[in-house]
């Protein structure tokens, strides 16, 4: 320990809580979780889990690969995919708003987003037009 | 949080390797460290053949090896080697998150910061203790030798 | 070697000291390095949030197209400004249907199709467009959507109400009426000059004509630098971007049993065109039976089977549409393997089922049928 390890070791810790209060900002209500799947940044699907049926796999094919998913009641976790080092199978499972599963050899983003009504002038679960 | 443990995000490791650029930092100076740092990655990727690994410890590095270079420099007699390392550490982590982020453009994967700075504190630690002995090591082991 | 050390240690501590007479420890370095990360990182992570501020909304519903049309914009643009983009919107859309229309005498399409089986007519650069389209959808669906389904269209008569068909087409006018059935008897010369080879053909884009015109309006909006907005051509939605709080848009599919406008489930969307075919939107009553407005291109007959409604999402409008009327005559089994090869597009299927409710089935990511639990 030399004399200035203290005052580092401080500042990291307040560095780490200062990102922990930064990014705890945003917690969603208790209400129905969807799923959003999105590819390269874009959105490509949002399903709600209470639409879905418990146990429901789900292949998705992101710019030619491979990753299949599974949603089990509330909580969505990967199961299988072909890229390389496979660490989106190694992810935690997705069980609230916070956190996500990323597989980055497809671009490929997995997260949950309460339909909590943040905004009320827009309520999320307002159907904006019905196809026919 | 427990949820969270599972902890192997993308291509962000723990990072005992980095004890390598952290000893020939110490051991031979910057331009020797980012030599290290260079070749390690250009192996890691060889052997795993991971682009993306590859760019997550790439953006690790950009933030990390300035920042350890730049307190090793000036600061060497205040701070001892964990604490350099811990610090590396913390910008590696956050230079990984940001790679992700930009090649992901999903800015929630932030939300990771915390946890992973505060694992990457303690490797880093780890790292800077283990550094520290291996130069005191090498180096007595020099002295010795030297007539 | 012990000297080079000795020399080593030496000047880093002379560096060393250098800097602490300036009074800069270590840790404030490190302090300053990481608070303009930290400082990066959130405004990253709040940015996404916080759009959707400062918008203005304009909307406007019109009849056009035999359907009603609604164009709603979100942007930061003045309200005159999106006013003005509006009136572009909808003087596109109406000069469009006034092309693409079989059943509008001055149209492109109706020239073309009053001289088939004599010359090439020129059209206009859009009509053009649009018929190229529905000939590459033609041979993507293997047949399934079939553009010159005109003359089997005319037969049954569906939706023309002053004209009603009263009994069912017999095999023999069914069987005429196939053999002017062929988009390969089409062409479309770069010169934009259509022919159709057969006299008596007839090319209906009613099943591509919406897609297209959302498309085409959707690539104005894009144009006009509209970020979020919501096209809807009787059924035929097209979004674009997402909502202007950066959520998806979600839009609901219509219930076969139900009322226009109560869905039977939804989906979020961003980006994306959502456009359904159903046997119950148009059709003709014979004899107590209701025989839909979709053809099969192979029978010359509306479609049948257990098949309610397919809605197909994907990017391009023009090839949604036309794949939700060929998936509608190909069945939930022959869709499922075209939907395999198509990546990007997605489809949920109503089927009767065998209960009181319709069953759902969707593709999740192209690959695979799952079914949604009610």
């Amino acid at each position: 320990m030399k004399q200035k390890d203290k005052r580092l070791y401080l500042i990291l810790f307040l560095l780490i809580a200062a990102a922990a209060f930064l990014t705890s900002g945003r917690r969603g209500g208790n209400g129905d979780l969807s799923l959003e799947i999105s590819v390269d940044g874009r959105v490509t699907r949002s399903l709600a889990l209470s639409d879905t049926a418990p146990g429901t796999s789900i292949m998705l094919r992101p710019g030619g690969g491979m990753n299949e998913l599974v949603i089990s009641g509330d909580s969505v976790r990967m199961v299988s995919a072909d890229c390389p080092g496979g660490d989106c199978l190694k992810m935690a499972p997705l069980t609230s708003e916070r956190g996500v599963i990323v597989c980055l050899p497809h671009k490929l983003v997995l997260k949950l987003r309460a339909k909590d009504g943040r905004k009320p002038s827009n309520p999320d679960d307002a159907i904006d037009a019905v196809t026919y | 949080m427990e949820s969270w443990f599972p902890l192997p995000f993308p291509g962000v490791r723990l990072g005992l390797a980095n004890v390598f650029p952290l000893l020939a930092l110490l051991l031979f100076g910057p331009r020797e460290a980012v030599a290290v740092a260079l070749t390690r990655l250009c192996m890691a990727f060889l052997l795993a053949g991971n682009p993306f690994a590859l760019a997550c410890s790439a953006g690790g590095l950009l933030l990390s090896l300035p920042l350890s270079i730049a307190l090793w420099k000036k600061h060497r007699d205040e701070l001892s080697v964990p604490a350099i390392s811990v610090a590396s550490a913390a910008a590696f982590n956050v230079g990984q998150l940001c790679a992700v982020v930009s090649l992901t453009s999903e800015p929630r994967i932030l939300a990771y910061l915390p946890v992973i700075m505060a694992v990457g504190g303690v490797t880093g630690y780890l790292v800077g203790y283990m550094a520290d002995k291996l130069r005191l090591r090498i180096e007595t082991a020099l002295v010795r030798r030297s007539p | 070697m012990r000297d080079i050390i000795m020399a080593w240690g030496r000047m880093a501590c002379q560096e060393g000291f250098g800097m602490s007479d300036k009074g800069r420890g270590g840790a404030r370095v490190f302090l300053a390095f990481f608070l303009c990360l930290l400082f990066v990182c959130a405004y990253i992570y709040r940015i996404r949030e916080e759009r959707g501020d400062g918008m203005n909304v304009r909307s406007r519903e019109s009849l056009a197209m035999d359907t009603i049309i609604r164009v709603s914009l979100h942007s930061c643009k003045t309200p005159e400004e999106l006013e003005r983009i509006l009136d572009g919107t909808f003087a596109l859309i109406a000069s469009l249907d006034s092309e693409l229309s079989m059943f509008k005498p001055s149209s492109g399409i109706a020239l073309v199709n009053a001289s088939s089986g004599q010359a090439p007519v020129k059209v206009s650069r859009e009509t053009s467009r649009a018929v190229s389209a529905s000939l590459a959808l033609f041979r993507l669906t293997g047949g399934a959507f079939d553009p010159t389904i005109g003359p089997v269209t005319a037969l049954w008569r569906i939706g023309d109400a002053k004209n009603p068909r009263l009994r069912l087409p017999d095999n023999r006018e069914i069987e005429e009426a196939l053999a002017l059935v062929g988009a390969d008897m089409a062409t479309v010369s770069p010169d934009d000059r259509v022919y159709l080879s057969r006299a008596g053909m007839k090319i209906d884009l009613g099943g591509i004509a919406k897609g297209f015109v959302s498309a085409e309006a959707g690539n104005f909006l894009a144009a006009a630098g509209v970020e979020s907005a919501l096209i809807d051509l009787g059924g035929n939605v097209l979004t674009v971007g997402s909502r202007p709080n950066g959520t998806p848009w979600k839009i609901g599919i219509q219930h076969p049993y139900r009322q226009r406008g109560e869905p039977i489930c939804s989906i979020e969307v961003s980006g994306a065109a959502v456009i359904t075919a159903g046997v119950y939107e148009r059709y003709v009553e014979i004899d107590g039976k209701r025989y839909p407005h979709i053809f099969d291109p192979h029978t010359g007959r509306p479609v049948e089977g257990d098949l309610l409604s397919v809605t197909v999402v994907s990017e391009d409008p023009t090839a949604g549409d036309a794949l939700s009327t060929a998936f509608m005559a190909l069945g939930l089994e022959k869709s499922k393997e075209l939907l395999e090869s198509l990546p990007g597009v997605e489809a949920i299927f109503v089927s009767k089922g065998t209960g009181a409710e319709p069953e759902l089935y969707a593709t999740v990511g192209i690959k695979g049928l799952t079914r949604i639990a009610r």
